[in-house]
C-alpha cells in the first residue's frame, strides 16, 4: 500500500479503475484465490456457467495489475470465448462482450476480432460493441470506419442506445476539435515553435501502429474527454467539413454482415502470402562432403579403438532428470507465436476418429492444468459443500418446522378452549330448554285443571240444559204429548254437531286415526260452554303460529267445508280451519279414548302409552313417533342433538327406516317449495284462496327450511311434520293477532320454544329460502305462482324490526328488482330477509366442518390469518402483505360488503400496472368471518382441476376464485378479481335501456354457458343455493368464437363469458352422507329463473296447467320454441331428487342448434358486447 | 516563519493541489498547462486564463480561511458534465492545531522536511491514474470548503451539499503538516 506510487509504471490502468488492495496482496493468497476459481470452473454446473468465467476473467485484472502474461489473461478470455461461441444465450450478453473485447484488446490486430463478431452476430445488439470497435478503428485512424460503425449501431438498434449516441457525438466532437487544431496550426504556418505535449495522444502509423518520431502537429490526436478551452474560442467559426456520414458508402468501409464467416481470423490465414512456410530440414541441401582428392591409405593407428562389442552393451535410453523446484503439472506455458483464435479453430478442426478417453476439457480448461486427481478433489469438494449446505437448510427447515408445531399445538389447544366454552354454552341451551320444558309442562297442567273444569261446567250445562229440556218437556208434555220426544232428539243433535271434530269426517279413512279438531270447530264447541275470551284468543294463537307452515294437508276436504271466517284478515290464518293436526301412533292406536268431542287435540306417546287429550290444545301439531331412538342417531352430526329427547315435543316425523331423504318428493306440488325457495313472492291476489294443493307434503316452512325429512312411506292419511314458527318474536303473531298477543305472551312463547327445540335436529338444509315479505306484494314482482285451484297463500308478514335479534345472515334483495318496477315495490323489495341461524349455514356446523377437513384451512396458500383494520372506503389498508387502497363500496349486504380495491403494487414495472383492471380487487369484508366461501371456492377450483378432461370445457375461469382470504376474530375479508363490466342482471337492464330485443344466438350462448357451469359444479358435488342473474359476473361476448364446426371445440377454446360469485351459500355435498339428496333442483330453477331473466328481461312467473308448471311468458315465434320449452318443461317439472333432468343432453342440443345459426351470433355479439361495456 | 510555512500550505492545496489534479485526471486539456519547478518535482500548471482566474478567487478567499483557522476541509469534486454525477472525489481533511497561540509559538519543523512531505502526497496524486477509473466524456469540477459555522461567507460562494458518492471506494494518502496545520488527503472514486 504505501509503496504503490512509486512503482506507477508498473501497473496497467483500467478503464474501470483498481482496488487498491490488490496492488498489496501476497503471492499465496493469490494462489490460493486463484486456485478456487479453476476448481469452480470445473466443478460448475448452474445455469449460467459464464458466470464464473467472467468473475474470474475480472478477477485476474485485478489481480494481476502489470497485465501481460502472469495472469494468463489472454488464454482465458481465449477459451471463454470459444467455449460459449455457439451458445445462443450469450450471443448478446454484456458479460461475455466484454470478454470479447479484452481479448481483442490483448491481440495485435483487434480490428479484425470485430469484424469476425460483427460477421458472427456475436453482440451486434449491444453498444459496447461497436463503442469498442468504434474507438479501435479511431485509434487507428480510420475515422470514417469509425463513424460508419456507430451508424451500423444505430442501425443494428444497439442497447443501450443513448450510450451509443452520446458515444457517436462525443467522437464526432473530437474529430471536429482535432481538425480544428490541425487548421489553427497550418493556419499560424507553424511559426509558433510548438512543444511537445506530454501525455498527450499521437497517431499511429503504419501496420504496428507506431508512433512517428515527429509528434506535434498532425500527429497529435484529439483530445480525447475533457473540456476543450481552445474549441470555446472558436465557437463562432462554423466548421467548413462535414462529418463523414454517408450510409452509402458504409459498406465499401465495412463488408456486409454475412454470417459465412465460420473461422476466425488468424495471422496465418490472414496473412498466408507473406509468410513463409517452415518446411522440414531434411528437405534443405545437403552439401556433400567431397572426399578429400588426396586419399590418405589408412594406416593403422598407434593407439586401439575400443570397438564395443553390440552384444554385450547395454542398451540405454537418455534419462531425463526432473526439473528440480517445478512441479510436475507446471502452469501452461503461453503459445509462443500466438494466433490469436489458434485454439478456437483447432477446436473445430478436431480430428472426429480421435476421442479422448479423459476429461480432456477439464483438464484444460482455465490458464492452470489440472491433474485428474485435482480435478477429482475439486469435485469431491465441491460434494461436500453441496452435502453441508443441503444440511444446513434440512436444520433450518427442521427448525422451521418445530417451531410450526408449536403454533399448531397452541392453536390446538386454542381450539380445546373453544370447544369447552361451546360446551358450555350448550349446557346452558339444555339447561334453558328444561326450563322451557318445565314451563310447559305446568302449563299444561293449568290447561289440564282448566280443562277438567270446563269439562264439569259442560256437564253441568249438560245437566242443565237436560233438565230444561225435562222441563219443557214436562211443560209440553201438558201440551201436546206426540210431538215430545222428536223435539228432545233435535235439539240434542244440534248440540253435538257443534261440538263435532274433524275426526268425524276423517273417520272413513283410518278407524285407528285421531285427528284434532281444527280451532274452528273448536271455536264453536267453546262457545257454548263460555270460556274466557282469552282462552280461545290463545288457542287461535297458538293454531296460528303452529300451522301457519302447514301448506297442505290430506284433509283439504274438510278444510273446504269449514267456513272461511276469519280468512280476510289473517294472513297465515287459512291453516288454522282447514289443517286439523293429527296424532298418530301405531301402538296406542287401540287405546284412544274418545276424547274426540271434549279435547280438540290428543297426543300419543310411545312413553306414556296414555292420552293426554287435555294437554292437546297446546300441542297443535302432530306428533309421530315410531322410533324415536332411530332418528337421534341419524341425527347425530348435528349439534343440537340433545333435543331428541323430549319426545313429547319432537316435531319430526320419523320412519323406523334409515332411508332418509331431505326433500320433497313426488309430485308436482314439491315445486311450489322450490319455487318459493327462490325468493318468490307470492301473488296477492291468490290470498283468498284457500284450497292447499294436494300433496303428501310441503316442506315450506316460512322462513327456514326448504329441506324436509320427510316420511315417503305410503301412510297417505300421515300428515308430515310441520314446523311452526321459529321467531320467538313472531313476526306473524303479531300480525294475526295483534291485540290479543299480550295476553298470551306466555303461552305462545313456551309453545314457540319447545317447536324451535324440535325444529333445531332437522337435518342441514339450504336457506335458500327468500319468502318475501308484505301480503301486499304487488303483481308482476318477483315470481309468481298459480295454481289452477288456487293457492293457499301463507305469506308472513315480517317486519324488519322484530326479527333483529336472529340476524345471522341477511341477503339483500334490491338487487333484485326487475327494471320495471316502481317505487313503492322497491322499497318493499329492499327488505332484507333474515336467514335461520339454525340451518346448514350456521357457525357451528360450518365449524364442526372445517375442522375436520383432511386439509386444514389454515394450510391453503390464499389463506391469511391476520389481525385487520376496519376497512372504508378511499383509505388504504394491508391485506396479506399486500396494501391496497380502497375504492367505493360496489355492493352491501346484511353483513358483508363489497369493496373496489386497488392494490398497490410498488415492485412491478408500473407501465405494466397501468393496463386496464389488472390492479383492481374485489373485496368481501364479512362479518362475522366466514370461511365457508373460502373453502367452497378452492374446493371448486381443487375438484374442477381433477375432473378436467383435456378437450372438455374448463370452467375453472368461470368459477370466482378467491385470491386471498384473510381472517381475524371478527371479520374476514377475502380479495377476489374485480369485474368491471357488471353482472348479467346489468347487462339485461343495458339491453333493455336501449330499447334492444335479445337475440336468440345471444341467448343460446349464454344459456350454453350457464348450463355449462351449474352441471360442472353439480358434478363436483356443490350446490351453490342462490344462482340468480346478480351473482353473475358478465365479462362480455367473445365475438371471436373460433370458426369450428365441432361443437365442444367451439366451446372449449374460447374464454368463459361469465363468472358465478358469492359462494357463501353453498353446500358441499361430499360432506353429508352418501344417501342424503340434495335439493340441486334450487340451482336448476336458479338456472332457468336466470335464463327467463335473460329472455324477457323479467322475472320469471310460473303457473300450473293440468299438473305441469309453466311460464307464463311466450318465446318468439322465430325462435325454437320446442328446444326452450323443453328446458323450461325439464327444470320445472322435476319429478324428483332423483331423477333430476339430464342437464348435458339438453346441453348438447342446445349447442347443436346453436352450430346452425351460429352466424348470427357473429354478426351480433360485438353490438351486444359494446352495450355491456 | 509562520506566515511562510502557512503559505506553503496554502499553495499546495490551491495552486499545485488543484492544478494536479486537473492536469492528471484529464479534466482540462493537457496542452493548457505549462510546467514548473516546485517542491522538487516538476508540476503542472494550468495557463489558461478562465481558469486562472477562477482558481484565484477561490484561492484568495481560503487562504483567508485558513489563516483564521477555520477550514476543516477542502474538496475538490470532479463530476461529470451530462449527468452531473459526482465521479471522483478529492478531500484534504486540514486539522488546524488550535493550541498554538501567540505565545506559544509554532511547532519546530524544517521546510525541507515539509516540501518534502508535500512532495510525496503530489506523487501519490500522479501515481493514482493507476488505480482510478477513466473518465469518460467531459467533466467539470467544483471546489468545497468546510469551514466553521459563523463565518461570513462572500456572495460569491454559495452553500453547497457534501457532493459524496455512493458505494464509493475510498484511498486514503499520505498526509502532510506544516507547523500550524495538518492535512490529511484522501480520495474517493465510484466502485464498479
Amino acid at each position: 500500500m504505501s509503496d504503490w506510487e512509486l512503482s506507477k509504471e508498473n501497473v496497467q490502468p483500467l478503464k474501470s479503475g483498481r482496488r487498491v488492495t490488490s496492488f498489496s496482496s501476497d503471492q499465496s493468497t493469490l494462489k490460493k484465490e486463484k486456485q478456487e476459481y479453476e476448481s469452480a470452473l470445473r466443478t460448475y454446473n448452474g445455469d449460467d456457467p459464464l458466470e464464473i468465467w467472467h468473475s474470474y476473467i475480472l478477477w485476474i485484472e485485478q489481480a494481476y495489475p502489470k497485465g501481460g502474461k502472469s495472469g494468463h489473461l489472454v488464454e482465458l478470455c481465449e477459451r471463454c470465448i470459444s467455449q460459449f461461441k455457439d451458445d445462443e444465450r450469450y450471443q448478446n450478453d454484456q458479460r461475455y462482450i466484454e470478454v470479447w473485447i479484452k481479448y481483442a484488446n490483448c491481440t495485435n490486430d483487434p480490428h479484425e476480432i470485430y469484424q469476425f463478431m460483427y460477421d458472427q452476430n456475436i453482440g451486434t445488439k449491444l453498444t459496447l460493441l461497436y463503442e469498442a470497435w468504434a474507438t479501435c478503428a479511431e485509434i487507428a485512424g480510420f475515422h470514417k470506419k469509425a463513424n460508419a460503425i456507430y451508424q451500423f449501431g444505430v442501425e443494428n438498434g444497439a442497447q443501450p442506445y443513448d450510450l451509443l449516441n452520446r458515444r457517436q457525438e462525443e467522437f464526432q466532437k473530437r474529430i471536429i476539435r482535432g481538425t480544428d487544431i490541425r487548421d489553427a496550426e497550418e493556419d499560424q504556418m507553424m511559426d509558433m515553435d510548438e512543444n511537445r505535449s506530454a501525455l498527450g495522444q499521437l497517431r499511429t502509423v503504419g501496420k504496428k501502429h507506431a508512433v512517428p518520431s515527429v509528434r506535434i502537429g498532425a500527429a497529435k490526436q484529439g483530445f480525447y474527454g475533457g473540456l476543450g478551452i481552445r474549441q470555446s474560442a472558436n465557437n463562432q467559426v462554423a466548421p467548413g467539413f462535414q462529418v463523414y456520414n454517408d450510409e452509402i458508402s458504409a459498406p465499401s468501409i465495412l463488408p456486409a454482415q454475412t454470417g459465412e464467416w465460420g473461422e476466425m481470423p488468424h495471422r496465418k490465414v490472414v496473412n498466408k502470402e507473406n509468410e513463409l512456410k517452415a518446411g522440414p530440414w531434411t528437405k534443405g541441401k545437403r552439401f556433400p562432403t567431397k572426399p578429400s582428392a588426396v586419399t590418405v591409405p589408412a594406416s593403422r593407428p598407434s593407439f586401439s579403438v575400443h570397438d564395443e562389442n553390440p552384444d554385450d552393451q547395454e542398451m540405454r535410453t537418455p534419462m531425463k532428470l526432473p526439473d528440480v523446484g517445478k512441479q510436475v503439472l507446471s502452469s501452461r506455458k503461453p503459445d509462443k507465436e500466438s494466433d490469436p483464435l489458434y485454439h478456437i479453430r483447432i477446436k473445430d478442426s478436431l480430428d472426429p476418429n480421435q476421442k479422448p478417453m479423459y476429461c480432456k476439457a477439464k483438464i484444460y480448461c482455465g490458464a492452470d492444468e489440472f491433474s485428474f486427481e485435482e480435478i477429482r478433489a475439486a469435485r469431491f469438494r465441491y460434494k461436500l459443500r453441496k452435502a453441508e449446505e443441503k444440511k444446513r437448510l434440512e436444520e433450518e427447515r427442521r427448525e422451521i418446522e418445530a417451531s410450526r408445531e408449536e403454533l399448531r399445538r397452541n392453536q390446538e389447544f386454542l381450539r380445546l378452549q373453544a370447544e369447552e366454552i361451546r360446551l358450555q354454552s350448550m349446557a346452558l341451551k339444555r339447561e334453558q330448554e328444561a326450563m322451557v320444558e318445565k314451563c310447559r309442562q305446568q302449563l299444561l297442567m293449568h290447561q289440564e285443571q282448566f280443562n277438567a273444569e270446563r269439562q264439569m261446567q259442560i256437564q253441568r250445562q249438560k245437566e242443565q240444559v237436560d233438565i230444561d229440556i225435562q222441563r219443557r218437556i214436562q211443560q209440553s208434555e201438558a201440551r201436546s204429548a206426540a210431538s215430545t220426544v222428536n223435539r228432545e232428539d233435535e235439539s240434542l243433535s244440534s248440540l253435538n254437531s257443534s261440538k263435532r271434530t274433524p275426526a268425524d269426517f276423517n273417520n272413513s279413512q283410518s278407524s285407528s286415526r285421531l285427528s284434532a279438531p281444527t280451532p274452528d270447530s273448536l271455536k264453536r264447541s267453546l262457545t257454548a260452554p263460555s270460556p274466557t275470551v282469552n282462552t280461545q284468543e290463545a288457542y287461535k294463537l297458538v293454531m296460528g303460529m303452529f300451522n301457519a307452515s302447514l301448506e297442505i294437508d290430506k284433509f283439504d276436504d274438510c278444510g273446504r267445508e269449514t267456513t272461511e271466517q276469519g280468512m280476510p284478515q289473517i294472513q297465515h290464518g287459512p291453516e288454522d280451519k282447514s289443517v286439523p293436526f293429527t296424532v298418530f301412533d301405531e301402538n296406542s292406536a287401540q287405546k284412544t279414548p274418545d276424547t274426540g268431542p271434549k279435547a280438540p287435540f290428543a297426543i300419543y306417546t310411545e312413553e306414556q302409552g296414555q292420552p293426554k287429550s287435555n294437554m292437546s290444545a297446546k300441542m297443535p301439531f302432530q306428533i309421530f313417533d315410531e322410533n324415536s331412538g332411530a332418528h337421534a342417531s341419524n341425527y347425530v352430526k348435528e349439534p343440537p342433538v340433545s333435543m331428541h329427547d323430549d319426545e313429547r315435543m319432537d316435531g319430526i316425523e320419523s320412519q323406523a327406516g334409515e332411508d332418509f331423504t331431505i326433500a320433497p318428493v313426488g309430485s308436482h306440488q314439491s315445486f311450489v317449495s322450490a319455487a318459493r325457495c327462490a325468493s318468490t313472492p307470492f301473488h296477492p291476489e291468490n290470498n283468498s284462496i284457500q284450497s292447499i294443493p294436494d300433496i303428501s307434503q310441503i316442506p315450506v316452512d316460512k322462513t327456514r327450511e326448504s329441506f324436509y325429512v320427510q316420511n315417503n312411506t305410503d301412510v297417505k292419511n300421515l300428515s308430515p311434520i310441520m314446523e311452526g314458527s321459529n321467531e320467538e318474536s313472531d313476526g306473524h303473531a303479531t300480525n294475526s293477532t295483534a291485540s290479543s298477543m299480550a295476553s298470551h305472551d306466555g303461552i305462545s312463547k313456551h309453545s314457540v320454544k319447545s317447536i324451535r327445540a324440535s325444529h333445531s335436529h332437522i337435518e342441514p338444509i339450504p336457506e335458500t329460502d327468500h319468502i318475501p315479505t308484505s301480503a301486499v306484494q304487488p303483481k308482476g314482482a318477483g315470481f309468481t305462482i298459480f295454481t289452477d285451484e288456487g293457492l293457499r297463500i301463507d305469506n308472513i308478514n315480517r317486519d324488519d324490526d322484530d326479527v333483529g335479534n336472529q340476524s345471522e345472515h341477511v341477503i339483500d334483495t334490491t338487487t333484485y328488482i326487475p327494471p320495471d318496477i316502481d317505487d313503492k315495490t322497491q322499497a318493499l323489495m329492499s327488505t332484507s330477509i333474515y336467514i335461520d341461524p339454525h340451518d346448514p349455514f350456521d357457525a357451528e356446523t360450518i365449524q364442526g366442518f372445517l375442522k375436520k377437513l383432511t386439509k386444514p384451512l389454515s394450510s391453503y396458500s390464499n389463506y391469511v390469518a391476520e389481525p385487520m383494520m376496519k376497512i372504508k372506503s378511499q383509505e388504504s389498508t394491508t391485506l396479506g402483505g399486500d396494501l391496497y387502497l380502497v375504492m367505493d363500496a360496489v355492493g352491501k349486504g346484511g353483513n358483508a360488503k363489497v369493496y373496489k380495491a386497488e392494490k398497490m403494487d410498488y415492485d412491478i414495472d408500473f407501465t405494466v400496472g397501468l393496463e386496464l383492471n389488472e390492479n383492481y380487487y374485489a373485496l368481501k369484508v364479512q362479518s362475522p368471518p366466514c370461511p365457508w366461501e373460502l373453502y367452497i371456492c378452492n374446493e371448486i377450483q381443487d375438484r374442477l382441476t381433477q375432473q378436467l378432461h383435456p378437450g372438455e370445457v374448463d370452467v375453472r375461469p368461470s368459477m370466482m376464485s378467491v385470491e386471498k382470504g384473510c381472517f381475524c376474530d371478527d371479520m374476514s375479508c377475502l380479495i377476489t378479481k374485480y369485474y368491471s363490466s357488471g353482472t348479467l342482471l346489468d347487462f339485461v337492464n343495458k339491453l333493455s335501456a336501449h330499447n334492444l330485443q335479445m337475440e336468440e344466438s345471444i341467448a343460446l350462448y349464454l344459456s350454453i354457458e350457464l348450463m355449462y357451469m351449474i352441471e360442472k359444479l353439480h358434478k363436483c358435488h356443490i350446490i351453490h343455493g342462490d344462482i340468480k342473474p346478480d351473482n353473475f359476473m358478465f365479462l362480455g361476448l367473445r365475438p371471436d368464437l373460433p370458426e369450428c364446426s365441432d361443437v365442444l371445440r367451439l366451446f372449449a377454446q374460447c374464454e368463459r363469458p361469465l363468472v358465478l360469485i358469492d359462494f357463501g351459500q353453498s353446500i358441499d355435498m361430499t360432506k353429508y352422507p352418501s344417501d342424503t339428496t340434495f335439493l340441486t333442483k334450487t340451482d336448476l330453477f336458479g338456472l332457468v329463473g336466470t335464463i327467463h331473466v335473460l329472455l324477457f328481461k323479467q322475472y320469471m312467473k310460473v303457473y300450473q296447467q293440468s299438473g305441469t308448471w309453466r311460464i307464463t311468458q311466450s318465446f318468439p315465434r322465430k325462435w325454437n320454441q320446442s328446444l326452450w320449452k323443453k328446458l323450461f318443461h325439464e327444470c320445472l317439472n322435476v319429478p324428483s331428487c332423483s331423477q333430476l333432468p339430464d342437464l348435458a343432453s339438453l346441453r348438447q342440443e342446445f349447442q347443436d342448434y346453436f352450430l346452425t345459426i351460429r352466424t348470427q351470433y357473429y354478426a351480433c355479439a360485438s353490438k351486444f358486447n359494446s352495450l355491456a361495456g | 516563519m509562520k506566515y511562510v510555512l502557512s503559505n506553503l500550505n496554502i499553495n499546495f492545496i490551491s495552486a499545485f493541489g488543484i492544478n494536479s489534479i486537473l492536469y492528471q485526471r484529464g479534466v482540462y486539456p493537457p496542452e493548457s498547462f505549462t510546467r514548473t519547478q516546485k517542491y522538487g518535482l516538476s508540476l503542472f500548471v494550468t495557463s489558461d486564463d478562465e481558469l486562472n482566474k477562477y482558481l484565484n478567487a477561490v484561492i484568495s478567499q481560503v487562504k483567508e480561511w485558513l489563516y483564521s483557522m477555520t477550514v476543516k476541509k477542502l474538496v475538490v469534486v470532479i463530476k461529470d458534465v451530462d449527468s452531473n454525477e459526482v465521479l471522483e472525489r478529492w478531500q484534504f481533511d486540514v486539522e488546524n492545531d488550535k493550541t498554538i497561540s501567540k505565545e506559544n509559538g509554532p511547532k519546530e519543523k524544517s521546510e525541507k522536511q515539509i516540501n518534502s512531505e508535500i512532495a510525496s502526497v503530489i506523487r501519490q496524486i500522479t501515481a493514482s491514474i493507476t488505480f482510478l477509473p477513466l473518465l469518460e466524456g467531459p467533466c467539470s469540477f467544483d471546489v468545497l470548503v468546510y469551514t466553521d459555522k459563523d463565518i461570513d461567507v462572500p456572495e460569491s460562494w454559495g452553500e453547497n451539499g457534501p457532493c459524496l458518492i455512493e458505494n464509493s471506494e475510498e484511498v486514503r494518502l499520505r498526509s502532510f503538516s506544516t507547523t500550524i496545520h495538518k492535512v490529511d488527503a484522501m480520495v474517493a472514486f465510484k466502485k464498479t
